[in-house]
């Protein structure tokens, strides 16, 4: 029976000859299958009346050739129907010229590459629109704030939906920026005659550079000099001032939140940021440029935008503290913290306006709800321990053992943790003279600053004698109490001494030289006319007094070739030999830091600044 | 190892000797094989009483009387007479004989029963444009053949045997790249994981086809068979039963090949030209330039880019890069090219009654469409006959034959993601039209230089998805020392022949062959993108060389014993058979040659692998052929057949001299009614015999050491350490598979023998399969063999040959050939059910009580068409972490087969989803003789009821990269509510949408107009010219089906399992030959 039904499928195999040829056109041949309109894109806008208007924008712009099925692409297009944008203004705007600000703003603020697929049963979605703005369409028929009046027309090379609403532009915050500069451009008009406006957008723009990736270029020819001529620019949309703050407003690719003042309060703290940057003219003449009036303009417009962008994406916990963009890149980070932003006195509050850009939120202030302290006018610390820090000019640096002990103090503290305390040993060279001290004072501002000393006292190791108190210390350290180890029992032989010396300061005068020992600063002793220090504390801090620095050494250090040292301190010791001999005094001094500590009132609360632990 | 055989070697000799010995009184004529040259009639000692019966011999077409027609006693050359003028003859023949045979020249044999007629016996002789409906010897023993290949446009036999013998063998086209031909398999698949394809014998040697060789290039097989020239070939034979001689080797079938020998002392020169073209082959349509950027531009959304404008996507004219990415490319025109075909041969055959000869000389150029693939082959045969001296004479043989080709790969490989693109032929399809073969200058126009691999995907993919540039791996990768194949085949063969007395012959068959293969294989560095290598890192290009020869001595010792005793009847011939095989092969593999100029491996990195293995087997045979009155026929065979591969120990077979010995045996019988003297002559019923037999044949093609326990080298500790571990546990008591079969048919002639019916049915069991059986895990090793599990096969052929029209002036002939089978798992291991294999990114079944090479994956229904739908079928799948996702609108609706489980579609929904194996195959033929001169011949071939995997489109429809996809996929899922079947398109496919399921298995079947020649013979009869023909082929004109792939005929490798799915590998074309035949 089977072979019969065998044979008569052969047979009927045969006889069905022509049906079998359709299996592979039905197949193959059947792409139109699902359309719901079967033209391109632009023939819909162009057939459908209600959509004339926004099919005349796309036309205008010359985006009609885009939604062409010849193109290759595929776009959803959310055309919104005739009366719901105002057409004229855009025509007005192309016929100016600004037909590129249409298209960003309107045309590709309606299309997008995804190809979205509405349905009353889904989540709600995300649509990344050409331009990189992002609206939701959500399941109750809305994109945005507009409602869907036809949805999922399926065209040759892509899908309409009509809306009821035009969808609005959401700037950036970078275009935020923009428009509020040219708002208040429009209300200053004799700014734009200034020959140099400082504000923040015209600061921004910059470094807006349109740099060419040479890599991803193509130079066809060379020209008279031998520099190739690119017939194809591979340009990269880069902002170096935000790139290095890790703050790329001007992409959609993160969330941020931005403090911005306004263009008045901007130009006030500019000015004020610019006192503190008064750069030693020395440093023009030394190179022959205009380093010092650039200098100042540039740290000044840092400082004035310090702490202005904030990352939401890696602020887990707005609610407690933020980190401002800055802290990616200076180590000084914990300078960069604000907690409970959103506080009453926190730096998100007392706004004039909040703004909800694509990127982010934008805080509008008319005055800056950060102090200058809170954006650079920062605590310095000079580390000893460091002898980069340490001058290296012999006038600055005497009759001290070269090769300085240096050690690090560990500090028991009560929750059985340890504080590191690294000190470096300024002993006399010969027990008979006194040895001197430079500490170099890099990086400031000119500003008042009160300095600090933080050093430890002489019984740490001292003795008479370096080499005596070294050994005098092992060997009480492998004696005390037959070796087992109470720190208590030690008998220590060494007699507890101050140090008596005189602070200098030393700060270059307009040509570059330092002055005489006779005429540099001398910090007052608080009694007296020399400091002496305390024995009390295994670590302490001796203030020394207030400077006000004439110049500015902002991004300097000692290697740098650019930026000199601009102040020294100089620490002498100041023991006689009888005060020595009577073991009245010690030469050496234990020192740990330098601090420099911003003063902005007059009167300074010099101890209770400081937070140097102490025993 | 060694000794034994040297041992049994001697003692076949010596038997072979000593049964001789026994034989000598024995007389009358003793021919056993048609081709022997020197046939000597002595009249016979012995005489029976005779009767003598009359009758007339006539044209069956005209009824004009015929003279000179020989009539003699069937298969007796004792008694014969000859025809007169008016075609009557009268034959004096003893009582037992039952039928004459009666043949002319220009005409085909006719065998008449005399049924009790002593007068009257009309004959009609059909001429020899008819296909033979007897032939001169009958034994128990069916077998199918076919002969004169004059006007095949074929370059391997394996392509006739398919087109002629379509149902007796069912043949699967390997690929269309020439002479890579045909796998074949005989009375169903008789193997689960050993070579299931059947023993080829030539010229009485047996072959070593090297079915499991590895090729460096992907999609070739070296097809020994094609080294051999069709236009060689006297006649191919098909054995499917009684075919226990070749013991352990004869479970699939045997198919035995002879080539041409002189048959007349007159000198004869034939030259034969022929030439042709072959077309494109169909491919699958492929999106153009604009769908497929539209592909891309939507895909592009699922992937992490937040790019908002690319290159390729830019469509501004002026724009640089415009040109670049806006071309509208064919790459098929790039990769397929019509290809010519030329043959040229001349063979001089003559000689005189000492020596006589024939020698030929061939030469093939073929074409492949697919371009850089084309072969031309050089052969030289020399068969010669001598008569040393009396009683003794002697067959020597030689011939030569070269093989060289381009190669390149061609297809998929098994894991498609797992290495870049290499094939052109798939690149055609999968690469960007939008791009152009050539580079563009900087001055924005297009140059001459060929493309590297594309980068377009670059800021978006990486390097991952660059595809290689089809034309650089065609142009730099050609040449001699990148990408070529060479084969040689050198045969020696010498066979001295006894002729003890007229029925008693001794003879030794020697035959030497060697086999020596070299390939070599080269990806460019310009056109093909760099690509990860384990162990290696990043390269640039690979290099690979492979050298293997196979020598191989053969060596059959045999005695022919004719005892005919009145009207019984007795042949017997026996002997012993030897054969060693040794082959070595040396595979050596580098990276980064540095240059495309200069591609050489002695570069930093190599590694080199080798065999060198050796396989012997000795075996007794003997075959007994007995009949009674040409009525009643009975074939005895059996061997005794041991071999290095098979263990030691064990149960199986017989143990002699400390090996396994597998004894094989045959019996067959056949009935010939219609010689009966009851059967009453009549026009309606010519010749009726049925026939029943039983045989027990082995499968010895298990791996040459898969019987020991050996060690092999390995690296340690990135390459710092050289290591020996332990690579196999052997079994010692490792066997052949043992197929038993029982068949039964019939064959008839009917209505004045217009009518010729076969049929043939069979029922086999394989037991003793060869598993590989899981090791403890503390062994090392995964598994292991052993011989467990077996599967059964039933089936049957029937062929229907008919001289339907045959008038004098125009004759036609139909016939139509139809086979199956069905097979079963009846049992795998002990403790295993079914087993699943990975191929081609399917999943093939095997499992107990069902078929093998099952399809096994999801079933689908249709696309989700909108969220609602989905979110009503709630189904989901379950990723590595145990995440859920959900189908959504516009994935694809699996059928979730457990619904009372979960929801969850994961392994368990799977199910069997297709079926490779054919409910029937065949072929049909139409031959048309018009007039004398001008013959028309038609041959069909169908197939019917098998699936196939389309693992090919299974890639170009899966919307899941950035690679090319069919016009098909224009039409996938994009908005809620759109009615389509196929899904939309995700990156990377999260969901798993283009899994192994339905979706990729389709309807196999076919019907092929496979072969339409035209043969016009010029009446010239010169001094010159003795003979003039001209023939026009025509293949593959046109093919009925449903596959949506480029041809139905697919398998992607030799292997059981492999067969039905399609690796993309290259399909005929429409191909178009004339040639010319000269005889002078």
């Amino acid at each position: 029976m089977r072979k019969i039904l065998n044979i008569t499928l052969v047979l009927f195999t045969v006889l069905s000859i022509i049906s079998c040829s359709d299996t592979w056109d039905e197949h193959y041949h059947d792409g139109n299958k699902g359309l719901s309109y079967d033209g391109s894109l632009i023939d819909y806008l162009k057939s459908h009346e209600e959509l004339s208007d926004f099919a005349q924008l796309v036309t205008a712009t010359g985006f009609d050739r885009e939604l062409e099925t010849k193109t290759g692409q595929f776009f959803t297009l959310m055309a919104p129907v005739n009366g719901t944008f105002d057409k004229e203004t855009y025509l007005d705007m192309i016929n100016d010229g600004r037909k590129e600000e249409v298209i960003k703003s309107f045309i590709k603020n309606h299309i997008t590459r995804m190809d979205v697929s509405y349905s009353p049963d889904a989540a709600a979605k995300s649509i990344r629109m050409w331009n990189a703005k992002i609206f939701s369409m959500t399941p109750d028929a809305h994109i945005g704030d507009a409602t869907i009046i036809s949805d999922n027309i399926k065209c040759k090379n892509g899908i309409i939906y009509t809306l009821d609403n035009s969808l609005p532009f959401q700037p950036n915050i970078y275009e935020k920026i923009e428009i509020e500069h040219n708002k208040w451009l429009a209300n200053h008009p004799e700014a734009a005659e200034e020959e140099e406006l400082i504000s923040l957008y015209t600061f921004l723009s910059k470094y807006n550079q349109d740099s060419l990736d040479v890599a991803h270029s193509i130079s066809r020819d060379y020209d008279e000099n031998g520099n190739p001529i690119y017939v194809d620019s591979v340009m990269i949309r880069n902002n170096s001032i935000l790139v290095g703050l890790d703050a790329m407003i001007y992409e959609e690719d993160s969330n941020y939140t931005a403090i911005i003042p306004s263009v008045s309060a901007f130009q006030e703290r500019y000015n004020e940021a610019k006192s503190y940057l008064n750069y030693n003219p020395y440093i023009d003449s030394k190179n022959n440029t205009n380093l010092c009036d650039s200098l100042q303009k540039y740290f000044a417009t840092s400082f004035a935008m310090s702490d202005m962008f904030y990352n939401m994406n890696v602020n887990k916990y707005p609610q407690d503290s933020v980190v401002s963009t800055t802290y990616n890149r200076l180590s000084d980070w914990q300078n960069h913290v604000y907690y409970n932003p959103f506080n009453e006195d926190g730096i998100f509050s007392g706004y004039n306006e909040k703004f909800n850009c694509s990127n982010g939120t934008v805080y509008m202030y008319d005055n800056y709800p950060l102090s200058v302290t809170d954006q650079f006018f920062k605590k310095k610390e000079y580390l000893c321990y460091d002898l980069s820090n340490l001058s290296s000019e012999t006038s600055f640096t005497k009759n001290i053992v070269t090769d300085y002990e240096r050690f690090v103090l560990l500090i028991q503290n009560g929750n059985n943790t340890y504080t590191e305390h690294p000190l470096v040993t300024i002993a006399p060279s010969k027990p008979s003279v006194s040895p001197h001290v430079g500490i170099n004072m890099t990086n400031n501002l000119s500003a008042t600053y009160d300095i600090y000393m933080v050093y430890s006292p002489n019984w740490i190791l001292s003795y008479p004698s370096y080499e005596k108190a070294y050994e005098t210390a092992m060997e009480d350290s492998l004696a005390y109490d037959g070796g087992k180890g109470d720190i208590s029992k030690i008998n220590w032989k060494i007699p507890i001494q101050s140090t008596k010396f005189r602070a200098l300061v030393y700060e270059r005068d307009d040509a570059g030289k330092y002055p005489s020992s006779s005429k540099s600063y001398v910090l007052k002793p608080t009694k007296g006319d020399k400091f002496e220090t305390r024995v009390t504390n295994v670590v302490d801090t001796l203030y020394l007094g207030s400077y006000t620095f004439n110049h500015a050494y902002y991004d300097s250090n000692e290697q740098s070739q650019l930026l000199p040292t601009g102040a020294v301190l100089q620490i002498q010791v100041d023991v006689t030999t009888k005060e020595f001999n009577n073991y009245q005094y010690s030469r050496n001094l234990y020192l740990s830091k330098i601090i420099l500590v911003p003063r902005v009132e007059e009167e300074t609360e010099s101890d209770q600044i400081l937070t140097v632990k102490q025993r | 190892m060694k000794t034994v055989y040297k041992f049994t070697y001697t003692l076949a000799f010596i038997s072979a000797f000593s049964i001789s010995a026994f034989a000598q009184d024995v007389t009358d004529d003793g021919e056993q094989a048609e081709n022997v040259t020197v046939v000597k009639q002595d009249k016979p000692k012995q005489s029976y009483p005779t009767i003598a019966i009359s009758g007339k011999v006539v044209d069956a077409s005209t009824g004009a009387p015929l003279a000179g027609a020989q009539i003699k006693s069937y298969n007796n050359n004792n008694y014969t007479a000859m025809s007169d003028e008016d075609g009557t003859f009268t034959i004096n023949v003893p009582e037992f004989v039952t039928s004459l045979a009666v043949n002319l020249d220009g005409y085909n044999l006719n065998r008449v029963a005399i049924n009790g007629r002593k007068t009257g016996i009309t004959v009609k002789l059909f001429t020899d444009n008819f296909i033979d409906s007897y032939k001169s010897k009958t034994t128990a023993v069916n077998t199918s053949d076919a002969q004169d290949f004059g006007t095949s446009t074929a370059i391997s036999i394996d392509n006739e045997i398919h087109n002629r013998l379509g149902a007796d063998v069912r043949t699967i086209q390997r690929s269309a790249i020439p002479g890579v031909g045909n796998s074949m398999f005989i009375n169903g698949y008789n193997s689960l994981n050993l070579n299931a394809q059947p023993l080829i014998v030539l010229d009485g040697v047996i072959y070593d086809m090297q079915y499991d060789q590895n090729m460096a290039h992907t999609g070739y097989f070296n097809n020994l068979l094609s080294a051999i020239n069709i236009d060689d070939i006297e006649d191919v034979k098909v054995l499917k039963n009684g075919t226990a001689i070749y013991g352990a080797k004869a479970a699939n079938g045997v198919i035995v090949i002879n080539t041409k020998r002189n048959k007349s002392m007159a000198t004869s020169i034939d030259v034969n030209i022929s030439a042709g073209l072959e077309t494109t082959p169909t491919l699958p349509d492929m999106m153009g330039a604009d769908e497929y950027r539209m592909y891309v531009s939507q895909l592009l959304n699922s992937t992490s880019t937040k790019l908002l404008q690319f290159k390729f996507l830019n469509s501004d004219p002026n724009y640089y890069y415009y040109n670049m990415y806006h071309n509208n490319t064919d790459w098929t025109d790039v990769v397929y090219n019509e290809a010519w075909t030329q043959n040229y041969g001349i063979h001089v055959s003559g000689g005189d009654d000492v020596a006589s000869y024939n020698v030929s000389v061939g030469y093939t150029d073929s074409q492949s469409t697919l371009k850089k693939n084309d072969m031309d082959r050089f052969n030289i045969r020399f068969n010669t006959d001598i008569n040393l001296i009396k009683n003794l004479s002697a067959r020597f043989d030689a011939s030569y034959s070269s093989v060289s080709r381009n190669l390149r790969d061609d297809g998929l490989i098994s894991d498609f993601s797992s290495a870049p693109v290499s094939s052109p032929s798939m690149l055609a399809l999968l690469k960007a039209p939008f791009l152009s073969p050539y580079d563009y200058a900087t001055n924005g126009e297009r140059s001459d230089f060929v493309s590297d691999a594309d980068t377009y995907l670059k800021e978006i993919l990486g390097n991952e998805g660059a595809l290689a540039n089809p034309l650089g791996i065609l142009t730099n990768g050609d040449a001699i020392n990148k990408n070529n194949f060479q084969n040689m085949t050198i045969n020696v063969a010498i066979t001295p022949k006894w002729q003890i007395n007229k029925n008693l012959s001794l003879q030794e068959h020697f035959s030497y062959t060697m086999q020596s293969m070299n390939e070599k294989y080269y990806t460019p560095i310009k056109g093909m993108p760099d690509y990860q290598v384990e162990g290696m890192g990043l390269v640039n290009n690979s290099r690979r060389v492979m050298d293997s020869q196979m020598n191989s001595i053969f060596s059959d010792t045999r005695f022919d014993w004719a005892i005919p005793l009145g009207s019984h009847r007795l042949d017997v011939f026996g002997g012993a058979r030897f054969i060693s095989d040794s082959f070595t092969l040396a595979d050596v593999k580098g990276y980064n040659t540095g240059s495309d100029k200069t591609p050489t491996s002695d570069n930093n990195y190599k590694t080199a692998v080798g065999d060198d293995q050796d396989w012997k087997s000795l075996s007794y045979y003997a075959n007994v052929d007995y009949n009674y009155k040409e009525k009643y026929y009975l074939t005895g065979q059996f061997s005794l057949e041991t071999s290095s591969r098979f263990g030691k120990e064990g149960n199986n077979g017989i143990g002699l001299f400390g090996v396994r010995w597998g004894f094989f045996p045959s019996l067959q019988g056949s009935w010939v009614l219609s010689n009966e003297d009851w059967f009453h002559s009549n026009k309606f019923v010519n010749m009726l015999k049925v026939n029943a037999g039983f045989e027990s044949v082995g499968n010895d093609a298990i791996d040459n050491s898969a019987a020991l326990t050996y060690m092999s080298c390995a690296n340690l500790i990135n390459d710092k350490v050289t290591s020996i571990g332990i690579t196999n546990i052997g079994n010692p008591s490792l066997s052949w598979e043992t197929t038993n079969r029982f068949n039964v048919g019939f064959e008839g002639n009917f209505f004045d023998n217009r009518l010729n019916v076969r049929f043939n049915y069979f029922t086999s069991k394989t037991s003793n399969l060869i598993t590989y059986s899981k090791l403890a895990y503390v062994a090392g090793l995964e598994d292991y063999c052993t011989n467990e599990g077996a599967l059964k096969n039933n089936g049957f052929d029937v062929s229907v040959v008919s001289k339907l029209v045959n008038m004098d002036k125009f004759k036609m002939e139909l016939g139509a050939s139809l086979g199956h089978y069905k097979n079963k798992l009846s049992s795998l291991s002990s403790d295993v059910n079914e087993h699943v294999t990975d191929l081609y990114g399917g999943q093939v079944i095997s499992r107990v009580g069902s078929p093998v090479g099952l399809f096994y994956g999801y079933k689908t229904d249709g696309v989700f068409s909108t969220t609602a739908e989905a979110n009503e079928a709630n189904l989901y799948i379950v990723d590595n972490v145990g995440t859920k996702h959900y189908f959504g609108a516009g994935d694809i609706k699996f059928v979730n087969t457990n619904p009372e489980v979960d929801n969850c579609i994961d392994e368990n929904d799977r199910v069997v989803i297709g079926n490779p194996n054919p409910d029937v195959y065949g072929n049909i033929f139409a031959n048309f003789y018009i007039g004398k001169h001008l013959s028309v011949n038609a041959g069909f071939n169908y197939c019917l009821g098998n699936d196939i995997y389309n693992y090919q489109r299974s890639i170009l429809e899966r919307g899941s990269h950035f690679y090319n996809q069919t016009t098909a996929v224009e039409r996938h899922w994009v908005v809620e509510g759109q009615e389509t079947d196929i899904m939309k398109v995700v990156y990377s496919d999260p969901l798993g949408n283009s899994r192994f399921s339905d979706r990729w298995i389709e309807d196999g079947s076919y019907f092929k107009l496979k072969n339409l020649t035209v043969n016009y013979k010029f009446n010239i009869k010169n001094e010159y010219i003795k003979g003039l023909s001209v023939w026009a082929s025509a293949n593959n004109l046109f093919t009925i089906s449903k596959y949506l792939g480029s041809d139905p005929e697919v398998s992607c490798g030799n292997g059981v399992l492999c067969q039905g799915i399609d690796a993309g590998y290259l399909t005929s074309g429409r191909s178009f030959m004339l040639g010319l035949k000269i005889n002078l």
